[in-house]
């Protein structure tokens, strides 16, 4: 009596075939491999919306710095076209949705706003909810007899729907290549195994299984 | 019976009598306190560049001939002031908006009239129109200047007498800029104070032709409503003194 394998086996030197030992072996690191890039994925995503999120405050703050002084010039003139050109610079930055410049007084000295704003998600708000808005006064040294004096305040606030967009662009590359080399990883280490291990093991069994234990050779 | 109830209706009518009395005698006294802790804040007074009636000398010292007269009254009436010089949109607004401040030398036009307390007149400007002399321009009156590009400054009652005429006019932060502007020709012709015009030109040393004159108009200071009408009336009396001193010093 020939006995009968515990799993379904391929013909050496055929190739696999469904519910083949080799198929759930390449299953199985298929599902390893998505697995483990999931998780890389998902760390890497995490990561990704810190440092998104800490770059962009970081260029918001710098930009904010760099027209102070200009802006504060401005509000102190009362200059509603210099504060123009400074609104303008800070607008023509696809992140920033609605900025204003405005005087001690209250008054606005020029206001720039998107017109086409991108409904506010959870996701978005999850992400950048609490990073939106920036706002700084505006410092004016009068001179030595007097004292530094707040002339106004800058305000802006950014694009939710457009950081989300760069982020959601960014998941997609990020996903799609960690599912692609997880592809790629499987499909190396199944060819691997299936030359090297699980076929000449297979050759050994069905060597094994065909052996009639009746039959002895001659001595 | 009849007697207690009016016994009792002629004290409760009494008692209301004095409360309301002693309130009024209280508000009767709480009003010069008040008065007197408005005026008893200090004025504060902006001006700008606009020489010969306002300017910093090179010690940063205000000077002019509107502010010698102005702190004379001032010193006259025993009011405390601060001055500042600074831009003259931003004098002007501070004045307009600000509790206690006051700007001049402000041109006392029907649209300001309302804004403030008005104290004055200080100086009388001439309005006149300059180019630089070596454009050898001949422009006589206000609607050859269509074809011009015509500067002022902001919040400036010329540039905003000239511009209600449908006359384009460029926009500095101060008066002193329009002649650079003007030297660099950014500008073909200014509107300005005459006195100042000729002033600037010959403190930077820049040849100025006077193109023409086209208004006359008194100088005043500007006080914001919240400042003491009572202290005001006393800087006008002493302003007036002086003008009269003036005009028998020059008789």
């Amino acid at each position: 009596m020939i006995p009968r394998p515990r799993f379904p086996l391929s013909a050496p030197g055929a190739g696999p075939k469904k519910g083949s030992l080799t198929t759930k072996q390449a299953l199985l690191t298929l599902l390893i491999a998505m697995l483990i890039s999931s998780v890389a994925g998902s760390i890497e995503l995490l990561s990704h919306a810190t440092n998104m999120r800490q770059e962009t405050e970081q260029r918001i703050q710098q930009q904010l710095a760099v027209v102070n002084g200009a802006a504060a010039e401005a509000a102190f003139q009362l200059n509603p076209d210099l504060a123009h050109q400074i609104a303008y610079g800070l607008f023509s930055d696809s992140e920033v949705a609605w900025v204003s410049i405005r005087d001690d007084f209250g008054r606005s000295l020029a206001e720039y706003e998107s017109p086409e704003q991108a409904d506010s998600t959870w996701l978005s708000q999850y992400l950048f909810g609490d990073i939106l808005h920036h706002q700084t006064d505006l410092a004016y040294y009068m001179g030595s007899d007097m004292p530094e004096a707040v002339v106004g305040k800058i305000e802006l606030m950014l694009a939710e729907g457009y950081l989300t967009q760069q982020f959601l662009a960014r998941i997609y590359t990020v996903v799609g290549v960690s599912i692609l080399e997880a592809f790629i990883l499987s499909i190396l280490v199944i060819a691997f195994f299936h030359l090297f291990i699980t076929r000449p093991l297979l050759k050994v069994h069905a060597a094994i299984t065909q052996t009639d234990p009746n039959h002895r050779p001659v001595a | 019976m009849t007697n207690l109830i009016t016994h009792r209706w002629r004290f409760c009518m009494g008692v209301a009598l004095l409360t309301t009395v002693g309130s009024f005698s209280l508000s009767l006294h709480a009003m010069p306190s008040e008065a007197m802790s408005t005026e008893a804040l200090p004025l504060t007074i902006n001006t700008e560049e606009y020489p010969p009636f306002n300017y910093a000398d090179d010690q940063g010292q205000i000077i002019g001939s509107a502010t010698l007269l102005l702190r004379d009254a001032l010193r006259q009436a025993d009011i405390e002031a601060r001055f500042r010089l600074l831009p003259w949109a931003r004098a002007y607004t501070e004045a307009r908006l600000r509790d206690h401040h006051c700007v001049y030398s402000t041109t006392r036009t029907p649209e300001r009239e309302a804004l403030f307390h008005w104290v004055g007149p200080l100086v009388v400007n001439e309005w006149a129109a300059f180019s630089l002399a070596e454009r050898e321009l001949s422009i006589a009156s206000l609607s050859g200047l269509h074809a011009w590009r015509v500067g002022s400054f902001r919040e400036d009652a010329v540039g905003d007498y000239v511009a209600a005429l449908g006359i384009s006019v460029l926009l500095a932060p101060s008066e002193r800029d329009n002649i650079l502007r003007l030297e660099a020709g950014l500008l073909d012709v200014i509107v300005t104070g005459k006195a100042t015009g000729e002033f600037m030109a010959q403190e930077q040393n820049i040849a100025l032709a006077h193109l023409f004159t086209f208004h006359r108009a008194p100088l005043y200071l500007a006080c914001h409503p919240s400042v003491s009408e009572a202290l005001l009336a006393r800087l006008q009396t002493q302003l007036d003194a002086l003008h009269s001193d003036m005009q028998k010093d020059m008789q």
